[in-house]
């Protein structure tokens, strides 16, 4: 007889539940659609329900929505850039902190198809850490190309213009041109290594979380259980936090030069 | 790469899947969650923003009424003050004009009054004088008992008036 629960870890591999013509569908994947359809409901909610006159439900809504615009315009400093990256930052965060919170509902990641469980936490699938870091980067170079136009964009990756200025003033200026076109080229590589850079922290914290939890549940099983989801929970949407707010740095470190270029 | 990726659960389907998922939950939180909610906010900062401008503005415009009545009121105490001295000036000047008016009249009054009195005491003297002289003549007549015709009659009271006007 072995006292504690039997707890096995998450597997590390995306679970397909099924298929759709050869197109495998993750139980992560799941997850976020059944997300994606209670923000929908939200949404919906939102949108008939809520006046200028607002009741509670609707104030703690607003609550929320003011505090991340507090938490934007803190991480970049102007209330402009903050407006512009608003909408994906606050996707991030509640994203996150329903997807850790939906995970806490009883029974949800029991329920099972053909032995494979339906829903998972999106968050300890890589790929959903892979698929929201590179569409956070798709959407800051998104808002970057609506504000500075095709070529004012391009202009950051691509600056020949400056090497173009820099051999007419001179020889010097022309290699400072040819080597900040370069380090443009790589700022390429950049978009990325954020990619990557955001995803694998993401990932790797959260998996970690999950075995500490997987340890420490076997160690305590009787006594902290119940604190240890609340408590992963909470780190889950902290983890959302960090990610936000890293996008919202690489966002303001990008798109200042872009801005400098555009006013030169 | 890839295989050191695979290692971790990398998988281009699900990534795939996920990031679709990700924008679609990224555009319904956008169009319908946070757009509705800060176009709300918005509306009622905006609302409040108007309620306190236009309670500000109020209050000055009642500021300004203040002033503007209390210099109106200022004007018009003064203005009614003129008035009533102008008033006041124009009733003695009325009351003067009606006392010359009123005097003048009794003045006419009296000379007209003089003049008619004149004018009855030179009638009643003539008739006096002529009833007089009828009088006399009807005396004289019956003293002389001689019928006075009417040109002896018209002769004597000529006679008579001459005296009684040489008495005069």
């Amino acid at each position: 007889m072995s006292l504690g629960f039997e707890r096995t870890l998450t597997p590390i591999q995306p679970e397909i539940v099924f298929e759709v013509f050869g197109f495998g569908i993750a139980n992560s994947t799941l997850m976020i659609l059944l997300i994606a359809v209670a923000f929908l409901l939200l949404g919906i909610f939102v949108v008939s329900k809520f006046t200028l006159v607002p009741g509670k439900f609707q104030s703690m809504i607003e609550m929320v929505y003011e505090s991340i615009v507090g938490l934007v315009e803190q991480i970049t400093g102007n209330r402009d850039h903050a407006k512009k990256i608003f909408p994906i930052i606050a996707t991030i965060l509640v994203y996150f902190a329903l997807a850790n919170v939906i995970a806490i509902i009883p029974g949800l990641t029991d329920i099972t198809y053909k032995g494979v469980a339906i829903f998972r936490t999106p968050t300890s699938d890589f790929n959903t850490a892979l698929g929201v870091s590179l569409a956070s980067v798709v959407v800051l170079n998104a808002v970057a190309f609506k504000e500075y136009g095709f070529l004012g964009y391009l202009n950051n990756f691509f600056n020949i213009k400056g090497v173009i200025n820099g051999f007419k003033k001179g020889v010097m200026d022309g290699f400072v041109g040819l080597i900040e076109f370069f380090v443009g080229l790589l700022d390429i590589i950049g978009e990325l290594a954020k990619v990557v850079s955001l995803s694998f922290r993401l990932f790797g914290n959260v998996y970690a979380g999950q075995v500490l939890a997987i340890i420490i549940m076997g160690a305590f099983a009787y006594a902290l259980p119940a604190v240890w989801t609340i408590m992963s929970g909470f780190t889950g949407i902290l983890q959302g936090m960090v990610f936000a707010a890293l996008v919202a740095v690489y966002y303001t470190l990008s798109l200042k030069p872009v801005k400098e270029i555009t006013e030169k | 790469m890839l295989e050191v990726l695979s290692n971790i659960g990398f998988d281009w389907q699900v990534a795939l899947a996920n990031f679709i998922n990700f924008l679609i939950i990224f555009w319904i939180l956008k169009k319908w969650v946070f757009g509705p909610v800060g176009k709300i906010i918005s509306e009622r900062k905006e609302k409040i923003q108007a309620g306190i401008d236009q309670a500000q503005q109020s209050e000055t415009e009642l500021l300004v009424a203040k002033q503007k009545a209390e210099e109106e009121i200022k004007a018009a105490r003064s203005q009614a003050n003129q008035i009533v001295a102008d008033a006041k000036e124009v009733a003695d000047e009325q009351i003067a004009h009606a006392k010359e008016k009123a005097s003048n009249e009794a003045t006419a009054i009296i000379e007209k009054a003089h003049t008619q009195i004149e004018k009855d005491k030179v009638q009643m003297e003539k008739e006096l004088f002529e009833q007089t002289a009828g009088l006399i003549a009807l005396g004289v007549q019956k003293i002389l008992d001689e019928e006075v015709t009417e040109s002896k009659n018209s002769e004597l009271s000529n006679r008579a008036l001459d005296i009684l006007n040489a008495q005069k």
